[in-house]
């Protein structure tokens, strides 16, 4: 007769999430499409110089007025839910998705990561709330100028870091 | 304050608790909150807790989806065909030179795009650009090798995958996205390929693209008209699920 003991179900432990799972960049463009803040977020993001940052901020500035522009449909009054100006919300590309949220003050807060990253909507949100509670409660920022806030940034980190290693349990 | 795709509420008090439900309908089996309960450590920072939480996908959603227009570019910029499904009255009164600058700014942002993915994916991807989606409407793309473009529009209304049974947890995201792609490179190989490049009439310089008012006919041009590429494309996305 084989005694078979069932043991309670170990407790959850902290395993590393199954799929892939990394940011790779934050940068933030202001309303006149200069790029104030730029950022790798992993260890997997592609190493760009400052000249193609500055680039990349630009272009992805125009494309996103343009992209509003060509879709044979338009929301009304070119405003979209949030009451700020319609345009790319998310791009797809094989082994890359980004995702911008337009604030209605113009500025854009863009996230890329690997496809398959979970909370990249809730992350982008919760970089907007650290980016009103550090840069622009700071007395000596200047809007639309480059961030260099250090509580800023380290709270970026810091926030990324728990959505990476700490905060993924699953059931 | 309520967006479509995800919605935020906190409730106050420190050490407040931020609910982030992200209730996408392709994969509406994944729950994300956000629990900080225990106490923060530097001011500025709140401590997240994402529980994935997976369900058995026990409904399925019939919502439809609308395909507004379809247009093919070739690698220097003109286009080969292009098919409007939905007319609004602003395109009823739109004449063909805004039409055709229309046209040029969607290739010439196709083509922008694609170098900015380039730029930004990480190194042992090759880019491609697959989808971009704004408020208005998603637009699907497909790139062949000889440079060929593809680019399909359709709103927004996300779109529950037929698939059986195994598709669930990051299988369900991923294919629901390929759908598309698998879709276009159906419409390229087997549509495109079959009745325009197959033709014996086919002369890929000499391509009639959609002619203005007043037809002038050049002889000599070969005129995807006259070949059942539209019959064959129109019935393809009709037995689409997802198609209006």
């Amino acid at each position: 007769m084989v005694a078979a003991s069932f043991h309670s179900p170990p407790p959850p432990t902290h395993r590393p999430p199954p799929f892939e799972m990394g940011f790779l960049h934050l940068f933030i463009v202001n309303k006149s499409g200069g790029l104030i803040l730029h950022r790798p977020l992993g260890p997997t993001a592609p190493k760009i110089s400052t000249n193609e940052w500055l680039r990349i901020g630009s272009t992805f500035h125009s494309l996103h007025a343009i992209a509003a522009e060509a879709t044979p449909v338009k929301l009304p009054g070119n405003k979209n839910s949030a009451g700020a100006d319609d345009g790319i919300e998310q791009i797809e590309g094989r082994g890359i998705i980004l995702k911008c949220l337009q604030t209605r003050t113009g500025i854009k807060f863009v996230l890329t990561a690997e496809p398959g990253t979970p909370g990249i909507d809730a992350v982008l949100r919760e970089i907007y709330v650290l980016y009103s509670d550090c840069a622009l409660k700071d007395p000596f920022y200047e809007l639309e100028m480059p961030i260099r806030c250090e509580l800023f940034t380290n709270a970026v980190d810091s926030l990324i870091d728990q959505v990476v290693n700490g905060g993924v349990m699953m059931r | 304050r309520v967006t479509p795709l995800s919605r935020i509420q906190h409730r106050g008090g420190a050490g407040g608790t931020y609910l982030a439900q992200q209730r996408q309908l392709n994969y509406p089996h994944f729950f994300f909150s956000t629990v900080s309960h225990l106490p923060q450590k530097t001011p500025g920072s709140t401590r997240l807790e994402l529980q994935l939480v997976v369900t058995p996908r026990q409904f399925s959603l019939a919502v439809k989806m609308t395909v507004h227009a379809i247009h093919i570019f070739d690698r220097k910029g003109k286009t080969l065909f292009t098919k409007r499904y939905t007319t609004t009255k602003q395109q009823l009164m739109q004449d063909a030179e805004q039409v055709s600058e229309q046209r040029k700014l969607i290739f010439g942002m196709l083509f922008s795009l694609r170098e900015l993915v380039g730029s930004l994916t990480p190194e042992g991807e090759s880019p491609a650009l697959h989808s971009v989606k704004t408020g208005a409407g998603t637009l699907h793309c497909y790139e062949t090798i000889s440079g060929l473009r593809i680019a399909l529009y359709t709103n927004n209304n996300p779109v529950m995958n037929t698939l059986p049974g195994g598709a669930r947890a990051a299988g369900g995201e991923i294919n629901s996205k390929t759908s598309f792609q698998t879709a276009l490179k159906h419409i390229y190989s087997e549509i495109w390929v079959e009745c325009v490049v197959r033709s014996p009439l086919y002369r890929p310089e000499d391509i009639q693209v959609d002619p203005p008012e007043g037809r002038v006919k050049f002889p000599g041009r070969f005129d995807i008209k006259c070949t059942n590429f539209e019959l064959k494309l129109d019935e393809y996305l009709k037995s689409m699920p997802w198609f209006l």
